[in-house]
């Protein structure tokens, strides 16, 4: 592909100030139900965390919580050691954090490419209207590196021939990689990933694990919540295990879903009963 | 073409003074930010440079003045406004016109009472005019470019997308309210300059509806529609020469159909038309239809899925933002 | 005082049932309908343009006047807002386009006011109305205690509507969460419909009182009442009953202060100067909580 040249070579993930998460004691209450409930857990940087737990465990909210789009009712969350809990959602994501959401954001009137950079805007030139009106060959040096960086996220989900297409024109699996592109344009140094394989098929999921792993391998901390249980034993380095919003287990992977509570939580009380 | 020119000066130059206030609004709607507010601030530069130039001063400085100072006020207002939610800014801004119209009609000698102000002196020719319009479209158009303008787009869909990116919602907010302020200032400073008069009814209610007709019929996703919007609405009354004292009442059903059928506008119009055509020029080069084929057919698994997704916001939608 | 007392409850009941329609129709369909004012002026424009040729006793004038902004507003909600809704996902889009809407519609009628009576005062007679001494100088007359009932009992009816009624238990489900209600069996087709008309009827009742008892309305006159309207729901919350009561409640008594203490002409700000007011210090409305809150 003649797009190929256009992509920078890898940056090495920045050594110094790597940040880990640091959950505390975090509860939500959403409307009188307990969204969360004391959950306090640690991510080690440079890891490939796992989130499960069955459907309204508390997933999502913690990832929102995390991301500062929505308030914790009580408890505290520190990323890299400083408590963000009175940052504001666009300070956190400025400090490296990246996601994608459950739901595919993506903007309709734009190209996968235009989607894609919009998640390196913010850190590489902003959005300041003095310098747009003022400083044009400023903007367009920026918009270049924005573009290739992109650019380089594109060619990692092997999306550079779809750069120029609509969206909504694609399947909901191929939009889902363009969600995954946008955080990865970021460069973020912590990643939270909410279902990022849904509605993909078995090789596009193994091809989005093999990448998660390759990021991983490069020092992105990771935070993936995913139904795909399998995809997670196979991957991630630690999995905690989320059920009406407690933390029901935490450990290995392949130990952590053989616990007895995470059975009963998956597969429901009569099931162990029977087994 | 002289003669054309010089028989139809009163809409060129109308038509002049309309972009500044089409654009306002069409900034602001691109941004999701759901203000009427630059239309009450049109009559706040009308009426504050008729008073100043009235009282002997020149003409640019007062404009400037007015300008700058609705700018700053719509900055200050926007702190609280902002935090409300689409309908109640809305409502409020348009109680904002309303009670501007108050204002102005029981501000005594200042203001002029229900007759406004008369006799103001001239001060702009149509180059002014011009120059003016060039530049508010030349400022509107670039915060539609590049990081600027994804982020002002990523607002309107997507507040927590856009947080989750790193933009700065409220600040981003706020100067898109400040300009559209700024924009409508200039608006009425240049009306009360070149047409010499302004009265509490010039500003008011039948305002409200022309703007949003210019800015909505042309389409608000780019400032191309808000000039469009306006060349059509300024030279609709002459081509139907019965619409005269009905003219509102056309207006009125046009942003009633066009809100209804076309909500992208003519732009959006021109955008589909574009869409239809463009598989025929792209047919020419044959990457872009294969790129398309290699990744499967679209719309595979559960393909309402995004759009149901929209509609059923996470609960983060209600607690923040 | 007395005297003072009687004024500010007639201008409160035109008040409440003004704004109670502008409330319902925010409340349970997320339609802020800014042809509200226009339409309870075009009422009282619609009785005075049939007097012009006919004439009709005042009971039909009502009939008429109530039954044009009633069937107004529904049209304008079937033809006009249901299509947006149905048409837009998105909420805020659907929202957006819905205020703008309303805006184009509100110039319908307020053109056709103005091309008929040219921009002047227009009023539909009935003016006569018996007055009774309360002493101290005070009275009230026939239409003020008409008005003042009217008020009270159609506020109270529609609380009891919609807190006791299945069809106000539907609305209140429909105002939390629309999809759900449907699914469950409430028909919100002709729920909406429903609420439209009474909230149109509202409005059009609060016109024709109006140009009786002030002997005239300007095709203008609907746009002060809108922000009055505005200040009642706010201080109220939206879409909830007696916390609209208690606004108009406040706005009229503030107001019938102010009228007494000054020339008056600055009364229409107080209504802005409430708004802004309510909103620095508490963006979710004084008094009660909304149709929704409550289910």
């Amino acid at each position: 592909m003649t797009h190929a040249t256009a992509r920078t070579p890898e940056k090495p993930a920045p050594a110094a100030a790597v940040p880990s998460l640091d959950v505390r004691d975090a509860a939500v209450n959403l409307g009188g139900v307990k969204a969360l409930d004391g959950v306090s857990l640690t991510v080690e940087s440079g890891r490939l965390y796992g989130l499960a737990g069955p459907n309204g465990s508390g997933k999502s909210t913690l990832l929102a919580a995390i991301s500062r789009l929505l308030d914790l009712t009580s408890g505290s969350i520190l990323v890299g050691g400083e408590d963000i809990m009175r940052r504001s959602p666009f300070q956190v994501a400025r400090m490296g954090l990246a996601r994608t959401f459950q739901t595919v954001r993506l903007m309709p009137q734009f190209s996968v490419l235009e989607n894609a950079m919009l998640g390196a805007d913010q850190s590489v030139y902003g959005s300041s209207f003095l310098r747009q009106w003022l400083m044009p060959w400023w903007t367009r040096s920026r918009e270049a590196r924005v573009r290739a960086r992109a650019e380089a996220a594109l060619e990692r989900l092997h999306l550079m021939d779809l750069r120029d297409q609509p969206p909504l024109s694609l399947s909901y699996g191929v939009q889902r990689k363009v969600e995954i592109a946008r955080a990865l344009t970021a460069e973020p140094r912590l990643l939270l990933l909410d279902e990022p394989t849904a509605g993909m098929n078995r090789t596009e999921r193994d091809e989005i694990g093999e990448l998660l792993l390759r990021l991983r391998n490069e020092g992105v901390t990771q935070v993936l919540v995913e139904h795909d249980l399998k995809m997670m034993v196979d991957i991630c380095d630690h999995l905690y295990v989320l059920d009406s919003g407690h933390l029901i287990a935490s450990g290995r992977p392949t130990e952590c879903i053989r616990e007895p509570k995470v059975v009963e939580a998956y597969l429901g009380r009569g099931r162990r009963a029977a087994a | 073409m002289s003669s054309w020119y010089f028989s139809h000066l009163t809409l060129i130059q109308g038509m002049l003074i309309s972009i500044p206030l089409a654009l306002s609004v069409q900034i602001a709607l691109r941004s999701g930010v759901f203000s009427f507010a630059s239309i009450g601030f049109y009559g706040v530069g009308a009426y504050g440079t008729g008073i100043l130039t009235m009282r002997g001063w020149p003409v640019l400085p007062a404009m400037l003045l007015m300008i700058v100072a609705s700018g700053v006020v719509a900055y200050l207002m926007s702190a609280p406004l902002i935090r409300l939610r689409g309908l109640y800014l809305g409502m409020v801004t348009f109680a904002f016109d309303l009670i501007l119209t108050v204002v102005a009609t029981n501000g005594g000698e200042l203001t002029g009472g229900a007759l406004g102000l008369l006799g103001v002196p001239l001060g702009m020719g149509t180059g002014g005019l011009l120059a003016a319009a060039l530049v508010a479209i030349v400022l509107v158009s670039q915060l539609e470019r590049r990081s600027v303008g994804r982020a002002l787009v990523g607002i309107k869909a997507s507040e927590e997308l856009v947080m989750s990116v790193g933009v700065d919602l409220k600040s981003r907010k706020r100067t898109v309210f400040a300009i559209s302020a700024a924009l409508g200032a200039l608006s009425g400073s240049l009306y009360v300059s070149t047409f010499s008069t302004v009265s509490p009814t010039s500003a008011g209610f039948t305002l409200i509806i022309t703007t949003l007709t210019m800015a909505v019929i042309g389409g608000t996703s780019s400032w191309i529609g808000a000039v469009i919007g306006t060349v059509i609405i300024t030279w609709l009354p002459t081509m139907a020469a019965t619409i005269g004292e009905y003219q509102h009442l056309v207006y009125g059903v046009v942003l009633v159909l066009v809100v209804m059928y076309a909500p992208e506008g003519v732009l959006g119009a021109l955008r589909w038309l574009w869409r239809r055509l463009a598989p025929k020029v792209r047919m020419a080069r044959p990457s872009g239809g294969a790129a398309l084929a290699a990744t499967g057919p679209p719309g595979g698994p559960p393909p309402d899925r995004g759009a149901e997704a929209e509609a059923e916001p996470v609960p983060a939608d209600r607690v923040k933002g | 005082m007395t005297q003072q007392m009687i004024n500010g409850a007639v201008l409160c009941a035109v008040y409440v049932l003004f704004s109670l329609g502008l409330t319902l129709s925010w409340g349970a369909l997320d339609v802020l309908n800014l042809a509200h004012g226009a339409l309870m002026m075009f009422s009282a424009f619609t009785a005075y343009v049939v007097t012009q040729h006919l004439d009709l006793p005042l009971a039909l004038l009502f009939v008429i006047g109530v039954g044009t902004a009633g069937v107004c507003t529904l049209l304008l909600d079937v033809i006009v807002f249901r299509h947006i809704r149905a048409k837009v996902a998105d909420k805020r889009q659907s929202e957006l386009l819905t205020l703008i809407a309303g805006v184009g519609a509100a110039g319908i009628p307020v053109t056709l006011a103005v091309a008929y009576t040219h921009d002047s005062p227009f009023g539909i007679g009935h003016l006569d109305w018996s007055s009774y001494s309360l002493g101290g100088g005070a009275q009230i007359s026939t239409i003020q205690i008409v008005i003042i009932a009217l008020g009270a009992v159609l506020c109270t009816a529609l609380a009891l509507w919609v807190s006791r009624t299945r069809t106000g238990r539907a609305l209140r489900a429909v105002a939390f969460d629309g999809e759900t209600a449907e699914l469950m069996g409430v028909n919100t087709r002709a729920l909406s419909a429903v609420t439209m008309l009474i909230a149109g009827s509202l409005a059009g009742l609060a016109g024709m009182l109006l140009v009786i008892y002030l002997g005239a309305l300007t095709p203008g006159s609907g746009e002060p009442f809108m922000l009055k309207g505005f200040a009642i729901i706010i201080l109220g919350s939206v879409g909830s009953v007696w916390g609209t009561a208690i606004g108009a409640v406040v706005l009229a008594a503030t107001e019938t202060v102010v009228i007494s203490q000054t020339s008056g002409t600055w009364v229409d700000a107080i209504s802005f100067a409430i708004i802004l007011l309510v909103i620095l210090l508490r963006p979710q409305g004084v008094v009660g909580k909304g149709l929704a809150e409550r289910v």
